[in-house]
C-alpha cells in the first residue's frame, strides 16, 4: 500500500515536473498573419509608399478643395468646412504623417544600406512632396524628431522656415543625385515592375528623375515670395522635369476596377443628395463663360464637372447652405471614374510654373509655357484637338505675350489643377488677390467677427491628446511660406 | 483575553474530568445522505467536552469515547445530529443536507466548497432557484440585480443579444481591454468572449453594428446549480492572470443516488419593447412648413384626412422565447449521472430576428475505490440567430428613428421586388431588416474529466483537465441597392474558431495541529492553452441580385487574425484556522505567460486574508439581538499578462493593387520589455447576523489599484505609428458594497423574506502614460467624447456648456447668457473640452422580496442605478429630421430665459433677455451642427428604477399528484423589466450601441432597444 502511494506521488510529480519544463510553450508569441523585418524588400515597399503618397493628395484635397473654392459643401461635415468652421485635415495627417513618411523612411533606409540608389531616391522625392504638402497645410510640422517610433513618441513641431530651407532642400537635392545614378547590377537592387507610376527599369529611372526636378520646381515656386531669385531657379528645373505634353508620364496613380479611384467612392458612387461636396460656382463659372472668359465656354467643363440633364453648368455658391445647383463630380468626370488618376504633379502645373517664374524675366519662353500648360490640360483630359485649338486661339486665351497678364496664367493654372490642393498655396502666395483671382469672394457664415480669409488648417483633431509639442495655432495666421 | 484564559482553563478542567471514565476507541464513516458520498472533515465531537476530531478525506474517524457519552457529528450545509454510544465500536452516520443554511457553503476558487465562515474576502452566491424563476435565457442576465457591485449590461433587444458584466468598475485605460471577469464552470474557465463581427480584436472600442451573443450566454441556465461571485483579486488569486478582473463560478447540477428523477420544464414568453421614445404627428413629411421631396418631417400641417403612421408601432411586433428543458438524474452510491437536453426558440421584436439554442449535457461520477473518485461532464451547443444589422449611421433603427410619419412605411416593395423609398437618403426600414442582417451559427463542445485520488487520512490529489471548444460561423449579407456597401451589395463570411484547454492539478493536505489549530494547504499547477483563428472573406459588389452567396462578388478581401497563448501557473495556499474562529489564508502564484517578452514572463503574486468570527470569542451564539458577527481583511495581488503578439513590431501584406502587391510597417509597435500588468486588492468587510438570524448584513470596502497596465497608448502619428503597446497608467477603485437579508416571518406555512444589496464604485485616474495628456474616445465627433486623464474617472463625459454667468456677485449668476440671435451661447473655443458629465452611475442597487404560503410563492427584484449620465446618439437624429416630439414646437417665436450681453466681451453688463429668437427647422438644425440641442451636448440622466423581475408560481399540492407518477409540479407567470421608472427620454438607457463587447459605455439609442417580457411556465418532477 505505501509503496503505491509513492509510486502515484512520483507519477505525479513528475507531471508537474514536465508540464514546468515545456519552455517550447511559451516561446509562441509571434504573429503567424504577419511579417517581420527581414521577410521584408525594397520592392514590396514601394507599391505601398506610393499609394500612400497618392492617398494623401487625395486627402488634401478630399477636405481641402473647399478653400481655393474648387467645391461647395453640399452635407454633412462638409457643409461646415467650406465656412472655415474649425477643421484639422485629419485624414491627410493620418494618410501622409502615419502611413506614407514612416514607410518611406524605412525604405529609404534600407536602400542606403543595400545600395539600392532608384529606391533611396523615389523614396526621397515622395517624402519630399509629402512633407512640402503638409507643411503648406499646416505650416510647422514634425520632422526632424519625426518618424523615431519608440526612441521618439511625441515629436517636436520643426518651424517651417527650417523645413523649407533645410530639409525639403536636401530631400529634393539628394532626390536628383541619387535619381541620376547608374542603376546597380543585382536585380534586387533595380526599382522594376512594382513602381506603380513609371514600372520600373532604365526608362522608369529618368521619367523619376524628372518628377524630381518638377518637385523642386514646385519647391521654388512656393519659395518665391521669400527670395525673388528663386523663380530663375523654379523655371530652370521645370525645363528639365516632366516633358510629356500628353500627360501619360505625368506623376500620378491610376486607379483600378478593384481598388476604385477614392474620389469615385466618395463622390461619384453616392447618392446625389448624400454626396458632401458639388463643384463650387467660381469653378464652374471660369469654365461656364460666366465670368473671366466670359462667353467661351471651356471644352474641359464636360470632363470636369457633371450637369446630367441639366440645361446649363451651375456651381454651388461656396457657404450658402441651400444653394442651387446642377453640376456634380460623377462616375462620367474625368477625376471621378473608377478607374481615375490621382495627379500628384503634372506636366501642365510645371508649365504654369515655368510660365509664372519667367513673367517678369522672358515673356516669350513664358507665354510659351503658358500655351503648353492650356495644351497639356486639354490632352490629359482628352479634349479634341479641335475643341482645343478653338478654345486656345480664341483671343480671350491667346493674348499674345506681351498682353497676357499673371491672371491669366494663375487662373489657367487654377483650372489644370482643378481638385488638386496645390492650388490653395497659390492662392495663399498671391493672398486670394482678385486681380490674380477675379471675382473670387469669401464663403458665407465665416465664423470669425473679422471675416479673414483661412489661412491654414488646423492641427489635427487627435494629435493634441497624443502629442504635447502641438503649437498653438487658428486658421487665419499666415504661415511663414506666405507671410512677407 | 483574560476572560478568554480563563474559559479555556474552565473548559481543560471539565475535559480532564471527563476523560476519567472508561474509555474505548470508536471508528467509522460519515456519508451523505443523499448521494452516500464520503464526507470528509465532518466535526466529531464528544458532548458536554471539548474533545473531538474530524473525519479523514475519506469519510472516516475515529475518537477515543467512553460508552454512554454522546457524540456531536456537524457539517457545513447538513444538519447536525447527537448520537450516543453504545456497546458498538463502530459508528457510521449519514448526514442530510440542511435547506437552512445552505447559503453557509460557498463554491470558491477551483471549486473547492468552503464554508463561507471561514472567508477572508467577499464572495457572493446566488442560487439557482434565483435564476430560474427569471426564465432567462442568457444566464448573465438573470443575475441582474441580484449581486451588489455587479453591473450587467444588455446589449439590447435583439434576439439573442449579449450582456457585458463588469465587477467594481473599470481597471484598465485600455479602451478594447477585457474588463470582464473570468468564467469558470466546475473549476474548469471557459470563454465569454463577446466576438465581434469582422473587427480588429486589437481595435475594438467602437463595437460593431450586431448585439452579438456573449459566449456565457450559450450555458443551460436549468444546469446551473449556483453562481458564486468572486468580487476582488483575493477571491480568484488561485484562478491566476485570467480573474484579475474578478470570477464567476458556476457549479452545475450533479445526480444523486437514489432513484432515477425526472424534471421537465417549459415557458413560453411574450416580448415587446419596453419604451420608444414619442414622435410628433401634427407635421408631415417636407423642408420649411412645405412638402418637398426630402427625408424630413419639417413639412406642413398635415390634412386630418390622410393617414399618419407611427413607425414604432408598425415595426416592433411581440416576441416569443419557447424554451424547453428535460433533465434526467439518479444514481447509486457508486455512480452518479445527470443529463440535460434543453431547447430554445426566440423569435425577435423587429422583423427577421430569431434565435435559438440547443444544449445537450451528461455528467457523471464514479467511485471506483475509496481512494478514486472520477467525475467527468460533457456539454454540447448549437446557437445561432439571424438580427438585422443596427449601425448608427446605416442601420435599422437608424433609418426606423428618422422615416417620416406622412409616407407607408409598409408600403416598400416595387412591382419587380426592388426597394421603394421616399427618399433616397434612407433605406426603408422594413426592406432593409430583411436585406442587411447578420446569421451566426456556433457549434461548442464543453467537457472535463477529473480523477480524485485520497492517498490517506490527510493527503488527497485532483487532476481534472477540461476543453472548451466552439466554432462560430457568421454571415453578414447586405443586398445590393442599399445605401450601405454604396448600393453595390455586400457580404462577409466568418469563421470563428476557439479552442482552450485547461489543465489543474493539485495535492491537498489537512493537518491538524492540536491546541485547535487547523491547516490546510494546497499546492499546485495549471496550464492554461488558448488558440483562436478569425477569417472573415469580405465580398464586394454583387454580379447578381437576391443571391445570397459568397460566390457573388467582384471583389474580394480577406482577414485574418490569429491568437494564440499559453499559461503554466504553479500555486500554493495555505490555510490556518484557530477553533473555528480565526482564519488566515495566504496564497502564492506564479505564472509563465507566452505574450510577454522572456524576459518577463515570470511573474510572482502572493494574497493574505483573515477572517475573525469575533461573536464566538465573545460568545455571542446566543445572544438574542446579534448572534454572529465575522470581520475580514484581505491584501491581494494578481498579474496579468498582454494579448498575444503584443511585442515588436511587425509588418502587413497589402490588398494587391493593379496585380502588385505590397507591405507596409504595421502601425502599432509594443514596447519590447512590456511587463506584466498588476492589480492590487485592500479590502476589508464583515458579515453580521441579528435576530436569531432573521437579518444579516454584509459589509465590504474594498480599494483596487491597477498598475503597469498594459495600454495600447495612441502615440502621435509623426512618431510613425498610431499605438505604442507599453506598460503605463494607473487606476483606482474604491468600492463599497452592502448586502442585506431578512428572513422576515417564518410561521406554519408563511414565509416572507426580504434582501437588498447596494454598491457604489468610484473610480479615479491616478496617472496617464508619459508622454499621454489623454485618450479620447469619440465616435460621435465632435459632440461628445469620453476622455481619460490624470485626476479624472473612467467614463468622463466631455463636451460643451452653454455659457452662463460666472460672475458670483452678480444678480444674474448662473444664468444662460443668450447671444445676438436669441439662441443660447455656448463656449466658442470648440478645441476646449468641458467636463459635462460621467457614463458611470453613482451608486447601483437590488431589493428584492419574496413571499410564500403553501404552494404558492411570488417575488419580486427591483433594480435601481442612480446616474449615469447616458448619451443618446438617436435624439439628435430625431430632432435633426423633425420626427421627435420636443420638435412639435416649431414655428413660433420664443424668448429664452437668460440674459443677454449690453456691454463687451471683456466688460460684460447683463440685462434680462428680450431677443425673440425663431424655433424652426433652422433652429433645430443649428443645434444639430455645432450648437447644442440641450445643456451638456445633451446628455440625460441614465438613473432608474425598474421592476427587474416579478414571479408568481404555484406548486400543486401533493395530495393532488398522489396517484400519477408526478412526484410534484408547479405552474408559474413571470414579468422580466415590466415596469422603468427613469428620467430619460428615448429608448431604454441600459441598452449599449456598441454592444457586449465593447468598453464604450453610455452610448444609446441605435441598437435594438430593450424588451420586457412576460412568461408562463411549467415545471413537473417525476
Amino acid at each position: 500500500m505505501k509503496v503505491s502511494y509513492k509510486k502515484h506521488a512520483v507519477t505525479f510529480l513528475s507531471m508537474a515536473m514536465v508540464m514546468t519544463a515545456c519552455n517550447k510553450q511559451l516561446d509562441i508569441n509571434v504573429d503567424p498573419s504577419k511579417l517581420t523585418s527581414d521577410q521584408v524588400s525594397l520592392s514590396a515597399l514601394l507599391p505601398s509608399t506610393i499609394q500612400f503618397t497618392a492617398t494623401s493628395f487625395y486627402n488634401a484635397g478630399q477636405y481641402g478643395n473647399y478653400y481655393p473654392q474648387y467645391f461647395a459643401g453640399n452635407a454633412g461635415q462638409e457643409a461646415q468646412i467650406e465656412s472655415y468652421n474649425p477643421y484639422g485635415f485629419d485624414n491627410i495627417w493620418e494618410s501622409a504623417y502615419r502611413d506614407a513618411m514612416p514607410n518611406l523612411k524605412d525604405m529609404i533606409s534600407r536602400a542606403q544600406t543595400a545600395g539600392a540608389p532608384q529606391y533611396r531616391g523615389i523614396g526621397k522625392l515622395l517624402l519630399a512632396l509629402n512633407l512640402m504638402q503638409c507643411s503648406d497645410i499646416w505650416g510647422d510640422v514634425p520632422y526632424s524628431e519625426a518618424f523615431l517610433g519608440l526612441s521618439n513618441l511625441s515629436p517636436k513641431y520643426d518651424p517651417q522656415s527650417e523645413i523649407y530651407n533645410n530639409y525639403l532642400k536636401d530631400l529634393l537635392d539628394e532626390a536628383i543625385t541619387d535619381l541620376s545614378q547608374p542603376i546597380p547590377a543585382s536585380t534586387v537592387l533595380q526599382v522594376g515592375s512594382t513602381d506603380l507610376v513609371y514600372g520600373g527599369g532604365t526608362a522608369g529611372a529618368a521619367n523619376w528623375l524628372k518628377a524630381a526636378y518638377g518637385a523642386r520646381a514646385r519647391y521654388y515656386i512656393h519659395l518665391s515670395l521669400k527670395d525673388a531669385s528663386n523663380l530663375q531657379k523654379a523655371a530652370s528645373d521645370a525645363s528639365q522635369a516632366i516633358s510629356d505634353q500628353t500627360g501619360a508620364l505625368d506623376l500620378q496613380l491610376k486607379y483600378s476596377q478593384e481598388r476604385p479611384n477614392p474620389w469615385f467612392t466618395y463622390l461619384s458612387n453616392t447618392a446625389a443628395t448624400s454626396r458632401s461636396a458639388r463643384p463650387a460656382q467660381y469653378f464652374v463659372n471660369l469654365l461656364n463663360g460666366n465670368s473671366y472668359y466670359s462667353g467661351i465656354v471651356d471644352p474641359r467643363i464636360s470632363k470636369f464637372v457633371d450637369k446630367g440633364t441639366a440645361a446649363t453648368y451651375i456651381g454651388k455658391p461656396a457657404g450658402v447652405r441651400n444653394g442651387v445647383a446642377t453640376t456634380d463630380i460623377t462616375a462620367n468626370t474625368f477625376y471621378g471614374q473608377r478607374t481615375s488618376v490621382i495627379p500628384i504633379l503634372t506636366y501642365a502645373e510645371i508649365q504654369f510654373i515655368r510660365a509664372e517664374a519667367l513673367f517678369n524675366t522672358n515673356k516669350t519662353d513664358a507665354y510659351a509655357a503658358y500655351l503648353n500648360g492650356i495644351k497639356g490640360s486639354m490632352k490629359k483630359l482628352g479634349v479634341s484637338d479641335t475643341d482645343a485649338g478653338t478654345y486656345i486661339n480664341n483671343p480671350a486665351v491667346s493674348k499674345g505675350a506681351q498682353s497676357f497678364t499673371l491672371t491669366d496664367i494663375m487662373l489657367q493654372k487654377y483650372i489644370a489643377n482643378f481638385m488638386q490642393l496645390e492650388t490653395w498655396s497659390d492662392m495663399r502666395r498671391y493672398q486670394y488677390s482678385t486681380t490674380i483671382y477675379p471675382g473670387l469672394t469669401k464663403p458665407d457664415n465665416i465664423p470669425n467677427a473679422l471675416n479673414p480669409w483661412v489661412q491654414r488648417g488646423n492641427f489635427p483633431d487627435n494629435e493634441p491628446g497624443r502629442n504635447p509639442n502641438v503649437p498653438s495655432s487658428d486658421q487665419w495666421t499666415k504661415i511663414w511660406l506666405f507671410n512677407n | 483575553m483574560k476572560k478568554d484564559l480563563l474559559k479555556f482553563f474552565i473548559f481543560l478542567m471539565f475535559c480532564s474530568f471527563q476523560s476519567y471514565a472508561q474509555e474505548k476507541t470508536v471508528t467509522g464513516r460519515v456519508t451523505s445522505a443523499e448521494d452516500g458520498i464520503p464526507l470528509p472533515g465532518v466535526s466529531v465531537k464528544i458532548k458536554g467536552s471539548e474533545k473531538g476530531t474530524s473525519t479523514a478525506p475519506d469519510g472516516n474517524y475515529s475518537i477515543r469515547v467512553s460508552q454512554g457519552q454522546t457524540l456531536i457529528f456537524s457539517f457545513i450545509g447538513t444538519q447536525s445530529q447527537e448520537i450516543p454510544v453504545g456497546t458498538s465500536n463502530v459508528l457510521n452516520v449519514s448526514m442530510r443536507a440542511d435547506s437552512r443554511s445552505l447559503n453557509e457553503v460557498v463554491v470558491t476558487a477551483l471549486g473547492v466548497k468552503q464554508d463561507r465562515r471561514s472567508l477572508g474576502y467577499a464572495v457572493q452566491e446566488i442560487s439557482s432557484d434565483v435564476l430560474a424563476r427569471t426564465n432567462q435565457t442568457n444566464p448573465l442576465n438573470a443575475l441582474k440585480g441580484t449581486a451588489a457591485g455587479v453591473q450587467i449590461t444588455s446589449g439590447g433587444g435583439a434576439a439573442g443579444a449579449g450582456s457585458r458584466i463588469q465587477i467594481r468598475g473599470v481597471n484598465s485605460l485600455n479602451p478594447s481591454a477585457n474588463n470582464q471577469p473570468l468564467f469558470v464552470v466546475d473549476g474548469i474557465p471557459i470563454s465569454n468572449n463577446t466576438d465581434q463581427f469582422g473587427l480588429d480584436p486589437n481595435n475594438r472600442s467602437g463595437g460593431d453594428t450586431f448585439q452579438n451573443t456573449n459566449r456565457a450566454a450559450d450555458i443551460n441556465p436549468d444546469d446551473i446549480e449556483t453562481v458564486s461571485i468572486l468580487k476582488g483579486p483575493a477571491a480568484s488569486v488561485l484562478y491566476g492572470l485570467r480573474a484579475a478582473n474578478g470570477a464567476v463560478v458556476i457549479t452545475t447540477k450533479s445526480g444523486k443516488a437514489g432513484k432515477t428523477s425526472f424534471n421537465y420544464k417549459a415557458s413560453y414568453s411574450f416580448d415587446d419593447v419596453a419604451r420608444t421614445p414619442s414622435i410628433q404627428t401634427r407635421f408631415g413629411n417636407g423642408n420649411n412648413n412645405a412638402f418637398v421631396p426630402s427625408l424630413n418631417s419639417w413639412g406642413p400641417v398635415i390634412d386630418s384626412s390622410l393617414p399618419v403612421y407611427n413607425l414604432y408601432d408598425l415595426f416592433f411586433k411581440t416576441g416569443n422565447q419557447l424554451q424547453n428543458s428535460f433533465t434526467f438524474s439518479g444514481g447509486s452510491e457508486k455512480a452518479t449521472y445527470f443529463t440535460s437536453i434543453s431547447n430554445l426558440d426566440q423569435k425577435g421584436v423587429v422583423p427577421n430576428s430569431d434565435f435559438g439554442k440547443t444544449s445537450i449535457r451528461i455528467a457523471g461520477t464514479l467511485s471506483a475505490s475509496d481512494k478514486f473518485k472520477f467525475e467527468g461532464s460533457a456539454n454540447y451547443i448549437n446557437s445561432g440567430g439571424k438580427n438585422p444589422r443596427a449601425g448608427t449611421a446605416s442601420g435599422v433603427i437608424s433609418y426606423l428613428i428618422r422615416h417620416t410619419n406622412t409616407v407607408d412605411p409598409l408600403d416598400y416593395l416595387n412591382p419587380d421586388g426592388t426597394q421603394k423609398v421616399y427618399n433616397a437618403s434612407i433605406d426603408n426600414p422594413f426592406y432593409f431588416s430583411e436585406n442587411a442582417f447578420l446569421k451566426d451559427n456556433v457549434n461548442r463542445l464543453l467537457g472535463n474529466v477529473g480523477v480524485d485520488y485520497t492517498a490517506n487520512k490527510w493527503l488527497s490529489f485532483n487532476y481534472k483537465v477540461g476543453i472548451d471548444h466552439y466554432t462560430d460561423f457568421r454571415t453578414a449579407y447586405v443586398e445590393s441597392g442599399l445605401i450601405l456597401s454604396s448600393r453595390l451589395g455586400s457580404m462577409a463570411e466568418q469563421r470563428i474558431g476557439y479552442t482552450e484547454i485547461n489543465s489543474n492539478f493539485f495535492a491537498k493536505a489537512v493537518k491538524d495541529f492540536g491546541n485547535k489549530w487547523i491547516g490546510n494547504f494546497l499546492l499546485g499547477h495549471s496550464y492554461t492553452h488558448i488558440k483562436k483563428s478569425d477569417i472573415s472573406l469580405n465580398g464586394a459588389q454583387a454580379i447578381v441580385p437576391n443571391f445570397e452567396s459568397i460566390n457573388n462578388y467582384n471583389v474580394y478581401t480577406t482577414t485574418t487574425y490569429p491568437g494564440e497563448r499559453n499559461i503554466i501557473g504553479v500555486f500554493a495556499d495555505a490555510k490556518f484556522s484557530y477553533d473555528n474562529t480565526v482564519f488566515l489564508d495566504l496564497t502564492a502564484r506564479n505564472d509563465w505567460s507566452s505574450t510577454l517578452p522572456k524576459s518577463n514572463r515570470s511573474f510572482f503574486y502572493p494574497s493574505v486574508s483573515l477572517a475573525y468570527v469575533f461573536s464566538e470569542t465573545l460568545g455571542l451564539s446566543d445572544n438574542p439581538i446579534m448572534n454572529f458577527g465575522k470581520l475580514r481583511l484581505s491584501y491581494a495581488e494578481v498579474g496579468k499578462d498582454a494579448d498575444p503578439y503584443q511585442v515588436g513590431t511587425y509588418y502587413s501584406t497589402l490588398q494587391a493593387f493593379s496585380g502588385v502587391s505590397g507591405v507596409r510597417r504595421d502601425i502599432r509597435v509594443g514596447s519590447e520589455n512590456l511587463r506584466p500588468e498588476r492589480t492590487k486588492g485592500l479590502e476589508f468587510g464583515g458579515e453580521f447576523k441579528f435576530l436569531r438570524d432573521k437579518i444579516s448584513l454584509d459589509a465590504n470596502y474594498a480599494i483596487t489599484n491597477s498598475i503597469d497596465q498594459i495600454v495600447p497608448v495612441p502615440v502621435s502619428y509623426a512618431s510613425g505609428f498610431d499605438i505604442n503597446v507599453t506598460n503605463a497608467g494607473k487606476i483606482r477603485n474604491r468600492s463599497l458594497e452592502l448586502i442585506l437579508s431578512a428572513d422576515i416571518i417564518s410561521k406554519n406555512d408563511f414565509r416572507w423574506s426580504m434582501n437588498a444589496n447596494w454598491a457604489r464604485t468610484k473610480g479615479r485616474v491616478l496617472a496617464m502614460p508619459p508622454g499621454v495628456n489623454e485618450i479620447i474616445f469619440n465616435p460621435e465627433s465632435p459632440w461628445v467624447k469620453q476622455i481619460i486623464k490624470t485626476g479624472g474617472r473612467p467614463g468622463d463625459w466631455y463636451g460643451w456648456p452653454m455659457l452662463r454667468v460666472d460672475d458670483k456677485d452678480s444678480e444674474y449668476y448662473g444664468q444662460l447668457i443668450i447671444g445676438p440671435t436669441g439662441i443660447p451661447g455656448i463656449t466658442t473655443d470648440l478645441a476646449k473640452n468641458y467636463l459635462v458629465g460621467n457614463a458611470y452611475p453613482d451608486w447601483t442597487g437590488g431589493l428584492g422580496s419574496t413571499l410564500s404560503y403553501k404552494g404558492a410563492s411570488l417575488s419580486f427584484l427591483f433594480n435601481f442605478r442612480k446616474g449615469g449620465d447616458v448619451f443618446d446618439i438617436a435624439r439628435r437624429l430625431r430632432y435633426e429630421t423633425g420626427i421627435g416630439a420636443e420638435t412639435e414646437l416649431r414655428n413660433t417665436l420664443v424668448v429664452f430665459k437668460g440674459v443677454k450681453n449690453i456691454g463687451t466681451a471683456a466688460a460684460p453688463v447683463y440685462v434680462p433677455n428680450d431677443i425673440p429668437a425663431t424655433i424652426d427647422q433652422a433652429f433645430y438644425n443649428a443645434t444639430y451642427s455645432y450648437r447644442l440641442s440641450s445643456e451638456n451636448n445633451g446628455l440625460q440622466d441614465g438613473s432608474w428604477v425598474r421592476l427587474q423581475n416579478v414571479s408568481l408560481s404555484y406548486s400543486l399540492p401533493a395530495s393532488l399528484l398522489k396517484r400519477t407518477f408526478i412526484k410534484s409540479a408547479s405552474v408559474s407567470v413571470t414579468g422580466n423589466n415590466l415596469w422603468v421608472s427613469t428620467p430619460f427620454v428615448g429608448f431604454d438607457p441600459e441598452s449599449s450601441t456598441y454592444g457586449a463587447g465593447s468598453n464604450a459605455v453610455g452610448y444609446v439609442g441605435t441598437g435594438i432597444p430593450a424588451t420586457r417580457s412576460f412568461f408562463m411556465g411549467l415545471n413537473v418532477n417525476f
